[in-house]
């Protein structure tokens, strides 16, 4: 009994410690993410219906071009719109995914929920 | 004159296409508040999924209502 | 009868003139305060570029003087000054990367600049030249163009590789690559329209609510304090926008500079 009681305050002081120093490495800005009040649930939303309607519209925009340039009018038209779709689903997919792998071309996690 | 009335027919039955994204929208923000309200703690994983049917829902709303632009306009 | 026809005109012009004071959106009009005329292109002096002088020198006034003392313990103003400055220095360094430093002249343009466009719109008799799509669109064209000339720049023609995600099979290539091009190229306008869009649905809202004060009479106090709120909600919204903006710009910057 006696021998089992040092090791568990020492555990604990190392956590604490642990916590501590990990605190002052991630510094100033990590704080401010906490910065609860900034977020909010309609910003997000906001932000991915912009996502998605301008990656829909940069679609429609190049396969407008296309079509008027190479005289195919509706067809590379309708195969733009589907992919700046899919375009548009991807930079959502980023967004929500940005907390845990974040690969560059969406944006990464720390302004989510920011309107 | 009257193929302006058929666009514009034409663009109200495609935006018709939205009722349907309005319905998976309600869908999917009402099992979202259902399940944060049952395990609180998997609101983070949860959070992310809903985001992402959210935009596939949406998209499609979109995808009608660029149909109905583009009677309307082109 | 002669005088019936020549009298209608005139005071339906009046009625308009009274109603689009009132209207919304008579606060986002441009007017012409100094016609220029070069060829075919209109390049007159307007309220917008009014208030973007006006901004520029606000701007400068703000740093210059408020550095001017240069004290070791500073001031009030001088606190100020150098506040805005760390938090975008903190804001590079931490979003951009050590390499971002370089650019934090621009960044710290930009932000000023949107900051201050944003608040001057919230000065009554203000104008908010970011409610303008044209505006928010050519800053983002910018910011966009020049994100690209660095990755160019600094990786040359693997730059391409942005377009290829690591670890896509070679055979969904012809649909991958598209896909992200599509994905990269509505950076700027997912950038110019959420700062447009917020800009201009904030302050319609809050003139539609002053609008009710009045038609509402005895019950005026509702919408008063309606707007009280989203007098304070629209500033919390302006300053937002304009770091929202500016940190979105240090993410490109980051792309372009670390390619993932």
């Amino acid at each position: 009994m006696s021998a089992e009681s040092p090791p568990e305050p020492d555990l604990e002081d190392l956590d604490s410690r642990l916590k501590q120093a990990r605190d002052n490495i991630r510094g100033p800005f990590e704080k401010k993410e906490g910065n609860e009040p900034l977020r909010s649930a309609v910003g997000l939303a906001f932000r991915v219906t912009v996502e998605l309607v301008s990656a829909l519209a940069v679609g429609l925009g190049i396969g407008w071009v296309l079509d008027e340039w190479l005289g195919t009018r509706p067809w590379l038209m309708i195969l733009f719109i589907l992919l700046g779709g899919a375009a548009g689903m991807l930079n959502v997919y980023r967004l929500a995914m940005s907390s845990g792998g974040s690969r560059g071309n969406g944006d990464t996690g720390k302004d989510q929920g920011n309107r | 004159m009257e193929t302006e009335a058929a666009k514009m027919l034409g663009a109200g039955l495609a935006a018709i296409g939205v009722i349907g994204a309005g319905i998976g929208i309600g869908t999917i923000f009402a099992s979202f508040i259902q399940a944060v309200g049952r395990n609180p703690a998997a609101a983070g994983a949860v959070t992310q999924m809903t985001w992402i049917g959210f935009a596939l829902v949406e998209a499609i709303a979109l995808y009608a209502l660029v149909i109905a632009f583009m009677i309307l306009f082109l | 009868m002669d005088r019936g026809v020549t009298a209608t005109p005139v005071r339906t012009k009046e009625i308009d003139k009274v109603a689009e004071a009132h209207s919304p959106l008579a606060q986002f009009e441009i007017k012409r305060l100094v016609p220029i005329q070069i060829g075919d292109l209109d390049a007159s002096f307007t309220n917008s570029a009014l208030f973007m002088v006006f901004t520029v020198v606000l701007v400068t006034i703000f740093l210059v003087l408020g550095m001017r003392r240069n004290a070791l313990v500073p001031g009030r103003w001088q606190s100020m000054a150098e506040l805005s400055y760390i938090f975008i220095a903190n804001m590079v360094r931490d979003t951009a990367g050590p390499e971002g430093r370089r650019f934090f002249p621009f960044i710290f343009t930009l932000f000023m600049f949107v900051l201050v466009g944003n608040m001057l719109g919230m000065v009554p008799y203000g104008f908010a030249y970011t409610s303008h799509i044209i505006v928010t669109f050519s800053i983002a064209l910018i910011i966009f163009i020049g994100v690209t000339v660095v990755g160019f720049a600094k990786h040359g023609i693997r730059f391409f590789g942005f377009f290829l995600p690591p670890g896509t099979p070679l055979l969904m290539a012809p649909l991958a690559v598209p896909i992200e091009i599509i994905s990269y190229l509505s950076r700027p306008v997912s950038l110019s329209v959420r700062l447009f869009a917020n800009m201009l649905a904030g302050h319609t809202l809050i003139k539609v609510f002053a609008g009710f004060i009045v038609s509402m009479g005895v019950f005026g106090f509702v919408p008063f304090a309606f707007v009280f709120a989203l007098t304070g909600l629209e500033l919390l919204i302006a300053f937002l926008q304009a770091y929202v903006f500016t940190v979105l710009t240090c993410l490109y910057l980051h792309d372009a500079l670390h390619m993932h």
